[in-house]
């Protein structure tokens, strides 16, 4: 059995129309090729994403490890036991075809070794790749940096102006087909033909579109708005936070763009998701490849007052995620039951017939499919490390904030930095031997500041994707509920012993 | 009326929020994108302004 996972970054699924949520577009979103996945597949109704953002969620997919408990974005470690290596155990070839460039920055390593064919399409977003020429577009840099932080000719890490010198070689407004995800999805399709004598594959389409910039070529550029997009005035990528106060303030013209520019970029994404679909009919892959098309997390457009994501309560726009796997063996159209990011892993080694690992957080979703479980998982926990920790049933969501002002350790094989991870690791003088229960190895631990995403619990009905409806307060019996089931959920996983400290929770 | 001023987690301890505190409420975010002048200097973000010096003191003066 192939195996075949695509992500598709930051995907809300409130654009899909195979979700029935709409939060505030005035207008539909085109997505006729995840559509009709989404007829040929499985449909996940209730799924979770566990660790954000970006590389925590593949830690999850690499190695099945609910990872924001212990520690934030960073490496593979030594004791993870990679997907990409279990397949090769069991006489699988393996590809990774990314734009996801954060796999060769600083914070990420390890990911993408195990691949016995890695293709990366450079150039997205930071990445450290064309230096000329030294002025670049003014017209691009208008639209990307505020030239004050990001001098185009300033030789610092992480300087938006690169972005500007990549996306003119890739040459991304000439042509859709010069696009990230185009030359993505179109090196995926060249991948699948090339070794279709392969008798098993296991192939992992990371394509880092949606993720802003949201700068697309035409026709999607103008699809959503009647603003011309290559106005200097109106920004493709904005900063995270506050959208009323701060860097990140926007007026309604400009957020109503970034918008349209989102929209734009996700229509421009399943346009090339589709010439996937395509090699897939056209190789009859269908009856040997289990296909699973996920995303990462959500990004917030005005929602709650807040654009991006990081700084803001861990809303289901975020959280909730769009999952579809098809099987060969079929399954439901549609499945309720919770799931979570963490178990795509144990579901694609499942797949491969391969072992899965005891110490995985994750459980496998095929008996789901086969209709030999109607439930994989009791609770789901979510969110982002030294923040706030947040828990499903599948009816409810619960977030629970943390003490600013008490520190969250860092558990790692690594001195990674614990902030600032785009940076060189930086020595940890303080760091201090400790265990963990997923290996015997001692690892470093090391304290940094907690970030509160809230003051006070939220709670949400999941009928209430808005979460405009703030439960907390509102109904006691509930909230207690969803309080225990974080208790029980932490103790499930054996989470450090500070997390109870300061999420000031009594250890159950 | 109080600027906003937002600082990055990694940029500042406790004694860095009480010197910008005449300044006004500090909110503070786990990264605003400034890394590079995170890694090199103290930095805080004034009414959506980059504002950068040696020590966060220094950036309440400069107000």
């Amino acid at each position: 059995m192939n195996v075949l996972l695509v992500s598709i970054d930051s995907l809300r699924r409130d654009v899909l129309s195979a979700y029935e949520e709409s939060v505030g577009f005035e207008y539909a979103v085109e997505t006729p090729n995840l559509d009709r996945f989404a007829e040929r597949a499985t449909v996940f109704d209730t799924h979770y994403a566990g660790s954000l953002p970006c590389m925590p969620a593949r830690r999850e997919w690499h190695a099945g490890i609910r990872e924001f408990l212990w520690r934030p974005w960073g490496p593979i470690e030594p004791f993870d036991e990679h997907v990409a290596a279990c397949a090769r155990n069991e006489g699988y070839l393996s590809a990774l075809i990314t734009d996801h460039y954060h796999y060769v920055q600083h914070g990420a390593s390890g990911y993408y070794e195990d691949y016995n064919a890695v293709e990366l399409v450079r150039g997205h977003e930071y990445d450290a790749w064309k230096t000329a020429p030294r002025q670049p577009d003014d017209r691009l840099l208008d639209q990307t940096v505020d030239r004050a932080t990001d001098p185009p000719h300033g030789t610092g890490y992480v300087n938006r102006s690169a972005y500007a010198r990549n996306a003119a070689a890739r040459a991304v407004e000439a042509d859709e087909s010069n696009a990230f995800a185009a030359r993505t999805f179109r090196r995926a399709s060249e991948w699948l033909r090339a070794n279709d004598d392969w008798s098993d594959r296991f192939c992992y389409v990371d394509s880092f579109d949606v993720h802003e910039p949201f700068h697309v070529p035409e026709p999607y550029a103008s699809m959503y708005t009647d603003e011309d997009p290559r106005d200097p005035d109106l920004p493709i990528w904005p900063y995270y936070g506050r959208t009323d106060e701060g860097q990140s303030q926007l007026s309604e013209r400009e957020l109503a763009f970034v918008r349209a520019q989102f929209a734009g970029k996700v229509t421009m994404t399943d346009r090339w998701f589709g010439e996937l679909l395509d090699t897939l009919d056209e190789l009859g892959a269908w009856t040997e490849t289990v296909v699973i098309v996920t995303s990462d997390h959500g990004f917030l457009l005005g929602e709650h007052g807040w654009v991006g994501k990081n700084h803001p309560p861990v809303y289901d726009i975020l959280a909730r995620t769009p999952l579809f796997v098809h099987h060969p063996d079929g399954g439901p159209d549609r499945i309720g039951a919770l799931s979570s990011a963490v178990d795509l892993y144990p579901t694609m080694l499942d797949a491969m017939d391969a072992p899965i690992p005891e110490h995985t957080h994750g459980d496998s979703l095929l008996p789901l499919l086969s209709g030999d479980a109607d439930a994989v998982r009791e609770r789901a926990l979510y969110g982002y490390w030294g923040a706030s920790v947040n828990v499903t049933d599948g009816e409810y969501t619960y977030l629970h904030p943390t003490d600013p002002d008490a520190p969250t350790p860092c558990f790692s094989t690594t001195q990674m930095n614990a902030r600032g991870f785009p940076l060189p690791p930086t020595p940890k003088v303080d760091a201090e031997p400790a265990s963990i229960p997923q290996t015997d190895a001692p690892v470093w631990r090391f304290e940094a500041e907690s970030h509160a995403q809230h003051d006070t619990p939220m709670l949400f009905s999941l009928a209430d994707y808005e979460q405009t409806d703030d439960l907390a307060g509102e109904n006691d019996e509930i909230e207690r509920r969803m309080r225990e089931e974080l208790i029980t959920g932490l103790g499930e996983l054996d989470a450090p012993a500070e997390t109870y400290e300061r999420l000031d929770l009594n250890r159950g | 009326m109080q600027p906003t001023i937002e600082c990055c987690l990694h940029n500042l301890d406790s004694d860095d929020r009480a010197a910008l505190a005449p300044l006004g409420t500090v909110s503070t975010a786990p990264c605003l994108g400034h890394c590079d002048t995170c890694r090199t200097d103290s930095f805080a973000v004034v009414d959506g302004e980059l504002v950068t010096a040696t020590e966060h003191a220094a950036i309440t003066e400069q107000q």
